[in-house]
């Protein structure tokens, strides 16, 4: 349950720093919260208290295999966001400083 | 199985788009980035036309990856509205090609690298059949296009990117929240498994997903109230982009509206649908008609105009929100094609400062005409056609909607008129002769036949719009297919 209260707050937090937040970095930020929180809700859905890998081993009982086994998807998913939310980030902050270097403020909403 | 399509329009583009970011070092000149991205798109379109045989006589043609079954692989699916939607984009590459020869500066190498990613993100949006996998391709197409909206490295360029890319990243993070609500309610990602799933029991956290979902497409085809970042995109960057941004990226966004409306369902969005449409066209419209830039003018009425092809699709009238869509493509392209040759005459985009071709430029004053009325939708021309449909069967089910959105159209025709004399009949001088290159001229004059064939033969391609539509529609044969069920 925690794990899910933590997600919303994370989610939660994230949205109000892109859509309230002026300063661009801290709207980044917000973003990397954002979908560190949706990460953390994929995760905990796949999660299983006291599973194991889900890597079927010789000589292991399929059925017990089946019931403690955890969900490996949500994990694959989590690894690829979590790349393509990396390479988004970068490419943000390397645009802000090229904002920065040639408006001199962070204010996203300040007329250019 | 389409082995052509599925493998080798993913695989063409990316790899020459690699060979093309290798080699911006290298000191080649940007007609040979050119060339090998003309080729790149120009193969993926030969690649489509092979497999038209197999997809007219199979109606959806499915590869799984790897070999692994879906539901548990991920596999590409595509019936008649995916290849249809596929084959507009890979059009419209070309027309964008052809004007970004022109318009990008020789310095400007790596444009072409990022114009294949885009296109790469836009041919695999229209060719997944798993909703993962949708919203990497959507990831690759926006960070393709937030690079390339900065590109020109002027600050209005660089400002705008970087609102964009915030409001773009939160709109496909939506779309990842929405996978993880399906995801942990389903226990699939595969579209035709979901909308199985969904036929049985749909809880409200699979609700939820949908209606994620839907915001995140809404984003992606700048519906309002998503739209505001289309404008300013689309006003700081070359035309060549503008267009793969309206008629590829608002087409994609709206075929994927398609997918959520008419295959994974769930439940019955006609109406979320219609109000998000109406308010699409009149917002689109009504500040198409006060802006005095001619690249946000048409960013604006691409806008309003998506919102009849919404407005199809929430009344059910899917062979006229198909048509609307492919008669929206052309006039796109010659409507920027065209303003393409306006704005490098008048080195500005201020419509004020435009004015005085109307004499001595009679293909460029057709072209143009033809474009602005289709826009409108007057009588003889492909916008006319696509909207009667729509008007139809939209007063079968809303009159009250079907006669708002006659009301835009009267708003349509003011705002194109307004531009057609800001730009040809204001300010006139004496002679202001463009010379125009053979490519542009063949460019105008098949798109602009293209307008005037679509509205004159309407029954004909009504005919071939209903027969995709209805094979769109058909859930159960996309289920059967996918899954490979039922002996298929």
């Amino acid at each position: 349950m925690i794990i899910y209260v933590t997600a919303i707050v994370l989610v939660a937090i994230g949205t109000y720093a892109i859509i309230v937040k002026e300063n661009l970095i801290k709207k980044v930020i917000g973003l990397g919260l954002f979908t560190n929180g949706i990460h953390l809700l994929l995760i905990s859905i796949g999660y299983r208290a006291g599973g194991i890998a889900p890597i079927f081993l010789e000589g292991m009982d399929l059925s017990y295999f089946s019931l403690t086994a955890v969900d490996p998807l949500p994990q694959a998913l989590v690894l690829t966001s979590i790349v393509i939310e990396l390479s988004v980030i970068a490419l943000a902050l390397a645009l802000i400083i090229k904002y920065h270097k040639m408006s001199g403020t962070l204010n996203s909403s300040k007329k250019v | 199985m389409c082995f052509y399509m599925a493998y080798f329009n993913l695989i063409v583009p990316v790899l020459l788009a690699a060979v093309l970011g290798i080699t911006i070092t290298s000191g080649r000149h940007k007609d040979y980035h050119w060339r090998i991205s003309f080729w790149a798109v120009f193969i993926s379109l030969g690649l489509l036309l092979m497999d038209f045989s197999e997809i007219m006589s199979s109606k959806i043609i499915t590869y799984n990856m790897l070999g692994w079954n879906p539901p548990l692989g991920i596999c590409f699916a595509v019936d008649l509205v995916g290849y249809l939607v596929m084959s507009l984009v890979a059009v419209t590459a070309l027309a964008a090609l052809v004007i970004s020869r022109r318009e990008i500066h020789d310095d400007k190498k790596e444009f072409y690298a990022l114009f294949l990613l885009l296109f790469l993100g836009l041919a695999g949006v229209s060719m997944t059949g798993d909703i993962f996998n949708l919203f990497v391709f959507f990831e690759i197409l926006s960070i393709a296009s937030y690079a390339l909206v900065s590109y020109s490295g002027r600050m209005g360029s660089v400002a705008s990117s970087v609102r964009f890319l915030i409001m773009g990243s939160f709109a496909t993070s939506l779309i990842l929240l929405g996978i993880a609500f399906i995801y942990g309610s389903l226990g699939t990602l595969n579209m035709a498994d979901i909308s199985r799933s969904l036929t049985n029991s749909s809880t409200t956290a699979s609700l939820a997903g949908l209606g994620l979902l839907l915001c995140g497409f809404s984003f992606k085809a700048a519906a309002a109230p998503f739209h505001a970042w289309k404008p300013s995109v689309i006003r700081y960057t070359p035309l060549s982009l503008g267009l793969m941004f309206t008629a590829g990226g608002t087409t994609i966004g709206l075929y994927t509206i398609f997918r959520l409306a008419a295959t994974i369902g769930g439940f019955d969005m006609s109406w979320l649908l219609i109000s998000l449409s109406l308010l699409t066209m009149v917002v689109g419209a009504v500040l198409a008609f006060q802006t005095h830039n001619l690249k946000k003018l048409l960013a604006y009425s691409a806008i309003s105009q998506s919102g009849y092809v919404l407005f199809g699709l929430g009344i059910g009238s899917y062979t006229g929100a198909l048509y609307h869509l492919v008669n929206l493509v052309i006039i796109d392209m010659l409507l920027f094609a065209a303003s393409y040759i306006v704005i490098r005459h008048f080195r500005s985009s201020n419509l004020d400062r435009m004015g005085g071709l109307g004499s001595g430029n009679p293909l460029l004053l057709a072209s143009f005409g033809v474009g602005a009325l289709s826009l409108a939708g007057l009588p003889l021309f492909n916008g006319f056609s696509s909207k009667l449909i729509i008007y139809i069967a939209g007063f079968e089910v809303f009159p009250l909607g079907a006669i708002a959105a006659m009301l835009v159209s009267v708003l349509t025709l003011a705002y194109c008129s307004k531009m057609m004399f800001m730009i040809f009949f204001s300010n006139m001088k004496g002679d202001s002769r463009i010379s125009l290159d053979l490519d542009l001229k063949l460019v105008l004059v098949i798109l602009a036949g293209l307008c005037v064939a679509f509205g004159v033969f309407q029954s004909p391609v009504t005919d071939v719009m209903a027969a995709i539509a209805g094979s769109g529609l058909d859930r159960e044969l996309y289920i059967r297919t996918v899954l490979g069920i039922g002996g298929v």
